[in-house]
């Protein structure tokens, strides 16, 4: 019988098939060096979709992101995590109006994750996700459409335009790509704040964002997409300081002083907690990894995230041929990774596993950032909101 | 004014309210199935909802299980050509189920045996005895093989499935009656836009699941793993904890009473309709799963026993992944746990000579 394609093959069939190899080459393309090109402020062209859980971190990296002119801010995709969603859609709001740019849409994203009950670190946050720092109630409503509806609208409105600026749990993501199985070969890129290949925080094994969600999260790395994964491995060294604050509340502008008044909050509630340095800002350095990606060392890896696990779940696997206790000759790299097959736990005489092989090619379908340069990044951050 | 001009206005204007009121009563309905086609048990129970003046029918999603969507998709709009409804609109859902996926069930069929149907995931291209669109070999989810029935003109909405679903029930509160004839995905993506959808919705009622049967399960004696259910249970798990109004579930148990049979079959070949023209030429006898859910709806009276019992899923990734969890109402559960009138028994002849009475009258306008 004669057969037609209704559509381009997605994404997600590329990378279970075992033909992935030969199509994976073009993935590992790079955001990171497409940005290289872009990173000069070239008034407001790259687009981005913001999808965040303020969140102290989330907070700072929206007002470096409304301050940041080489952007196109196509919306703002609330989401529940470090605090529910009934505080960080007014937090998203709330930044909104102090950056003065309220004609950036916001939309309403989940509650819940995909089916795991919500986990929120308040303690982290502060009971009201800015660490306790107080501001008026916005007076800005969000959109009427839901964030997943806005996300697909927006990347069909732009197909291979728009990146995907993650900064809190995957779930708006997830569900956009469940629903409509054409998006995720229309997206040029995620770059995530989640993660880490050197342990997690809220548990050993994972990262809170990848921990809150991470059924949602294995959705996106199986998706083809290609990531930048900006995960603990880099944020753990970008600690704010009582130096920082200072230079913040120097600055003139709104921004500046709200970020002040988050940071001080923000560093007494760490303080009140034990803690001997301030919050890191995980995600204003996933947005750097976008704005100006020279300031971060990436390194290709096939991601995914353990999901079955009773104390592991949320855990990002970062495979690698370069990984293990032996270096090889760089003749034999090549061959390493053509021949790298993918492996999962050791299967149980109950399970319906017989192989621990999950795939048998090794396909990158992310860049890890391993490495920063940590003055470099402050002074960006600080830089642009305190100016 | 004269006598008889007043009467004239009376019964005029009584004849007004009244079809209005008639018009009041449809129920309101998204239809969402996984259209496998042409015929089969899919589109007959399209057909219930098209033919019938009962329903207002909304919209139709469509979502992966018997079949890829895709293909789907395509089926269902050349049946809406077929029974002049193309007023209807048709929303593509998800292509994918959420986790489960054609991989993991191989993977469980090495430890547990080969399962008797897979829907889309399933390659009955060596079976015998059935009409060409019943013996597809597995195909790609991207491929639509050619219609036998027909290539459609019209086009599916802009819309995803589950936005159309949100928009429906905001756009009339109370008033929605959410139909699953197939996998949950698209009813748990909804959810998880907008959590709303369960309590803003009339009531949901499937086609899914099974309790006691000892046959029409995927791997024949195992009643409790149901298709629908299994091909994406944290869909399920998803809808079946979402605090609706009301859920009306049609099991395994009471469609393996009833039966497409011959005497069904000649009797809607003797109308001359594209609708019976299209199922005299296409559909194979079996189990009437979803067109007694659908019909159900119309005639509550056929329904002859039906039990409140609370229902979920298996969702762990072992050998009941899948697979039916059922309590009676007196037991104590946690709050999210959901009683739902599941269907037992049906009277056959009243659903008989309603599927037929439909089949073969001429298409309704909206």
């Amino acid at each position: 019988m004669s057969l037609r394609l209704v559509g381009p093959v997605t994404r997600r069939q590329f990378v279970t098939s075992s033909t992935a190899a030969v199509v994976g080459a073009g993935f590992a393309g790079t955001i990171a060096a497409a940005q290289a090109s872009k990173a000069s402020l070239s008034g407001g062209s790259m687009r981005v979709i913001i999808d965040t859980d303020p969140g102290v971190d989330d907070a700072f990296a929206l007002l470096l992101a409304m301050r940041s002119p080489e952007l196109k801010i196509e919306a703002i995709t609330p989401v529940a995590g470090n605090v529910p969603l009934e505080l960080t859609l007014p937090n998203a709001l709330r930044m909104v109006e102090i950056a003065g740019r309220t004609d950036i849409p916001v939309a309403a994203g989940a509650r819940t994750p995909l089916v795991r009950r919500l986990v929120t670190a308040a303690y982290a946050h502060g009971e009201n996700g800015l660490g306790g720092a107080l501001f008026p109630v916005p007076k800005t409503k969000p959109v009427s459409q839901p964030a997943a509806e806005l996300i697909r609208q927006i990347i069909r409105k732009y197909p291979g335009e728009v990146t995907l600026i993650t900064l809190g749990p995957l779930t708006n993501l997830a569900t956009a790509l469940g629903s409509d199985s054409e998006l995720a070969g229309m997206v040029k890129g995620v770059v995530m704040m989640g993660g880490s290949l050197s342990g997690g925080n809220i548990t050993p094994a994972a990262e809170f964002n990848i921990y809150v969600d991470p059924e949602a999260a294995r959705m996106v790395f199986q998706s083809g997409i290609p990531i930048t994964m900006v995960g603990l491995d880099v944020t753990r060294k970008t600690a704010l300081t009582d130096d920082h604050v200072r230079i913040l509340s120097a600055g003139k502008s709104a921004v500046s002083q709200a970020a002040a008044t988050i940071a001080r909050n923000a560093i007494d509630h760490n303080r009140g907690q034990g803690f001997l340095i301030g919050p890191n800002m995980h995600d204003s350095l996933a947005l750097t990894a976008f704005l100006d990606p020279s300031i971060l060392r990436f390194d290709d890896y096939y991601v995914d995230v353990e999901t079955n696990g009773e104390l592991t779940a949320g855990q990002t696997l970062g495979y690698s041929p370069n990984q293990g206790d032996l270096r090889r000759s760089p003749e034999m790299q090549k061959q390493a990774e053509s021949s790298m097959v993918i492996r999962g736990s050791a299967p149980t005489l109950a399970g319906t596993r017989i192989s621990p092989v999950l795939r048998d090619k090794y396909v990158p379908n992310t860049k890890v950032a391993l490495d920063l340069d940590a003055a470099r990044f402050f002074n960006l951050l600080i830089g642009r909101l305190s100016s | 004014m004269k006598r008889r001009s007043l009467v004239v206005l009376v019964s005029a204007l009584l004849v007004l309210v009244l079809t209005t009121q008639l018009h009041a009563q449809k129920i309101k309905v998204i239809v969402d199935q996984d259209a496998r086609g042409p015929a089969t048990t899919d589109m007959q129970s399209l057909l219930i909802f098209l033919q019938s003046d009962k329903f207002e029918v909304l919209g139709i999603t469509t979502v992966s299980g018997d079949q890829w969507m895709k293909e789907e998709t395509q089926r269902t709009l050349r049946l809406l050509e077929i029974a002049g409804r193309t007023d209807v609109p048709v929303a593509e859902g998800a292509l994918f189920p959420l986790l489960n996926s054609k991989e993991e069930s191989e993977h469980w069929e090495n430890m547990y045996g080969k399962l008797g149907y897979k829907g889309c995931w399933s390659d009955f291209s060596k079976r015998t005895q059935v009409s060409e669109a019943y013996r597809a070999g597995y195909h790609d989810p991207e491929v639509v093989p050619h219609l036998v029935e027909g290539e459609p003109h019209i086009k599916p909405i802009v819309a995803s499935a589950a936005e159309f679903i949100v928009r429906m029930v905001h756009q009339y509160p109370g008033e929605v009656v959410i139909w699953a004839g197939g996998p949950m995905t698209n009813i748990a993506l909804a959810l998880r836009i907008d959590p709303q959808v369960a309590t803003l919705a009339k009531e949901l009622v499937l086609m899914g699941s099974g309790m006691y049967a000892d046959k029409g399960g995927i791997n024949s004696v195992d009643g409790r793993r149901e298709f629908n259910w299994w091909f994406d249970p944290e869909a399920v798990r998803i809808s079946m904890r979402a605090p609706w109004k009301k859920i009306t579930i049609t099991p395994i148990d009471i469609s393996v009473k009833t039966n497409v049979g011959r005497a069904l079959h000649d009797a809607i070949a003797n109308a001359d309709t594209p609708v019976a023209r299209y199922l005299t030429q296409f559909s194979e006898p079996g189990f009437m799963w979803d067109e007694l859910s659908a019909a159900a709806l119309i005639d509550p009276s056929m329904i002859t026993e039906q039990k409140e019992l609370y229902v979920d899923i298996d969702i762990e990734h072992g050998p009941s992944y899948g697979e039916t969890l059922f309590w009676g109402p007196d037991v104590s559960l946690p709050s999210y746990e959901r009683k739902a009138t599941v269907q037992f028994d049906v009277d056959t002849k009243k659903l008989y000579d309603l599927y037929i009475k439909l089949m073969t009258q001429a298409p309704r306008k909206r």
